[in-house]
């Protein structure tokens, strides 16, 4: 399978510039163009719902795990209980390395997570398992 | 069987691969290691030349529970994430440096958690504090053991301290099984 890097769009929803602008950078190192941001659960939630509207989804959406107003994984609950939005295709971005809550995340839907810190090879390497051009267990 | 004691020698690379991990992974900076000081007095503090810190506790619900706190000066704060960000910040209290500053905390104490956990532990993640003001101090109220790592990178410097305290329950445990302390 193969996709063109320029017309993948994603959004990044984490509370913190220092992680947006991690993954944005990371992101635009990669080739890729098409970056919205947003400062937490519940504005990252009206946004995936708008662009669904529109017709033309994000190809990703990097979720922080705790944030105000509304957690990532009550996005991402939202998101799977709602017909429109439950193909949503969400890579978790946490510092949280224990086996237990990772399962709990995967368990709540989400394809895929990164563990902070992580660099721009790390991300592409992501992106290609969840976009199924990577085999798995190539990323840590 | 369920470790009950960590010791410098224990703490010290697991410490230092956080920080390393950390700081090449997010800055392209390669730690160097500088010295380690041990303290358990109390009020035990051998925090110094600190304009910032992020605290977390490390909190479970036996053995040992404690604090990881990261700390840097003013000078290497604003080196390190006004490259960071690509802009010059000049207040500690700006929300970038605050956040900035209580996830780097967040990313060497989840490695740190890790690792201890690995050799038994059950350490539960919290969230982080950031505490300014310069030339602070980081006191520690009750009895135990604080060990400090300190390193230099490109930017400036920066120290660990790893505060651990024999909780009450291990205490008791300890007691009704007639071990002495």
């Amino acid at each position: 399978m193969s996709f063109n890097k320029e017309e993948m769009e994603f959004l990044i929803c984490d509370d913190l510039p220092l992680i947006r602008q991690l993954l944005a950078s990371s992101l635009r190192a990669n080739g890729y163009k098409k970056i919205e941001e947003a400062e937490d659960g519940k504005s990252g939630l009206e946004k995936i719902a708008k662009k669904a509207e529109s017709g033309k989804p994000y190809t990703i959406v990097f979720m922080d795990w705790m944030m105000p107003v509304m957690t990532g994984l009550d996005v991402i609950k939202a998101c799977r209980s709602d017909p429109k939005l439950k193909d949503t295709l969400f890579i978790m971005v946490t510092a949280e390395r224990d086996q237990k809550n990772i399962v709990q995340a995967l368990s709540s839907g989400v394809k895929d997570y990164i563990i902070k810190p992580f660099n721009a090879a790390i991300l592409n390497q992501k992106i290609e398992r969840v976009m199924g051009i990577a085999p798995k267990g190539v990323t840590k | 069987m369920m470790a009950y004691e960590i010791t410098m020698a224990d703490l010290q690379p697991i410490v230092m691969g956080a920080v390393s991990e950390v700081l090449s992974t997010m800055f392209m900076q390669q730690p160097r290691f500088l010295r380690s000081t041990e303290a358990d007095q109390v009020p035990a503090s051998i925090t110094k030349n600190r304009s910032i810190s992020g605290l977390i506790a490390l909190i479970q619900t036996m053995t040992l529970e404690g604090t990881v706190s990261v700390g840097f000066t003013s000078e290497t704060t604003f080196n390190l994430l006004g490259q960071f960000y690509g802009e010059s910040i000049t207040r500690l209290d700006d929300p970038k440096i605050l956040g900035g500053i209580g996830e780097l905390t967040n990313m060497i104490h989840g490695i740190i958690k890790q690792k201890l956990n690995e050799k038994g532990f059950q350490f539960e993640m919290t969230l982080p504090i950031v505490v300014v003001g310069t030339n602070h101090q980081c006191f520690n109220c009750v009895a135990g053991k604080s060990c400090s790592f300190e390193f230099e990178i490109d930017s400036g410097f920066l120290s660990v301290e790893v505060f651990l305290h024999r909780a009450e329950k291990y205490r008791l445990e300890k007691q009704s099984a007639g071990v002495n302390q």
